[in-house]
């Protein structure tokens, strides 16, 4: 019995770091007019209105972390300064929904960088 | 009654071996699993380069995965952050964000976008919440 739960334990230890080394699981870089410039295999992005947009990804993010910031998904060209935000995707378990905001607040569409780790 | 005792010591060592070989083994063919696409529970790992830096307000490079340096290329809230690899098929995040574990940092913006002809760079702006240029801090992970 002992030595069974000692085993569990060592077993659980193992099966725990091997899923911690899988640590960054997607990434989109997005145009403003939801145009996926680059990312990871299985990506896709559409714009679902003014500063609104839908990222999808291959699996399921739903116990993933997105962080996120605006910038031009070129090399060149002027960025503006704005907001972002992130959220998992109502009724798509694939998806991230990004918004993006003006220096006011409002609505506004912007390019953007989004990474996803799982 | 001794050897008896490590007999069975190393037995038991032996079966945590064998069941913890089994368990890796298992944990990594799910991961295999999981990268070939048969289950959907877990995501698929995607590229798993990251590299990351923290800089200074003053372009000073404090620390850091994979970054060799930090500079100012125009003048106020702007950088270049050169890395090791070739960062133009990536994604870069910045927060703002203090190196140190003091200060208060007022809010402020930051963009990201690859340096135009040096693929290993990241260009960062910072700005003031007025939207004007304005040198701060910040952290920036970029993911492959």
């Amino acid at each position: 019995m002992k030595r069974t739960t000692i085993c569990a334990a060592l077993v659980l230890a193992a099966i725990t770091s091997s899923a911690v080394a899988a640590s960054h699981s997607g990434f989109a870089v997005v145009d403003s007019d939801g145009t996926l410039v680059r990312g990871s295999n299985g990506t896709s992005a559409s714009n679902q209105g003014t500063g609104a947009y839908e990222v999808l990804f291959a699996n399921t993010v739903r116990q993933c972390v997105f962080t996120a910031s605006t910038g031009s998904a070129g090399s060149n060209g002027q960025n503006f300064p704005g907001f972002v935000t992130v959220a998992a995707r109502e009724g798509n378990i694939r998806g991230v929904y990004v918004t993006t905001y003006d220096i006011a607040g409002n609505p506004a569409d912007f390019a953007f960088h989004l990474n996803v780790r799982c | 009654m001794h050897l008896r005792r490590i007999i069975v010591s190393a037995i038991v060592i032996g079966g945590c071996a064998l069941t913890l070989s089994a368990a890796s083994a298992s944990a990594s063919s799910s991961l295999n699993s999981v990268r070939s696409g048969k289950f959907t529970v877990l995501p698929a790992p995607g590229p798993s380069v990251s590299l990351t830096a923290v800089v200074a307000a003053n372009a000073t490079l404090k620390r850091g995965n994979g970054a060799t340096a930090v500079s100012q290329p125009d003048g106020i809230g702007t950088y270049e952050v050169d890395f090791t690899n070739d960062v133009t098929a990536c994604a870069y995040v910045a927060t703002l964000g203090e190196p140190a574990s003091k200060g208060f940092l007022p809010a402020g913006f930051i963009t990201v976008v690859s340096r135009f002809g040096t693929p290993q760079g990241v260009y960062v702006a910072t700005y003031a919440k007025n939207g004007q240029l304005k040198n701060l801090p910040f952290h920036v992970d970029v993911g492959c």
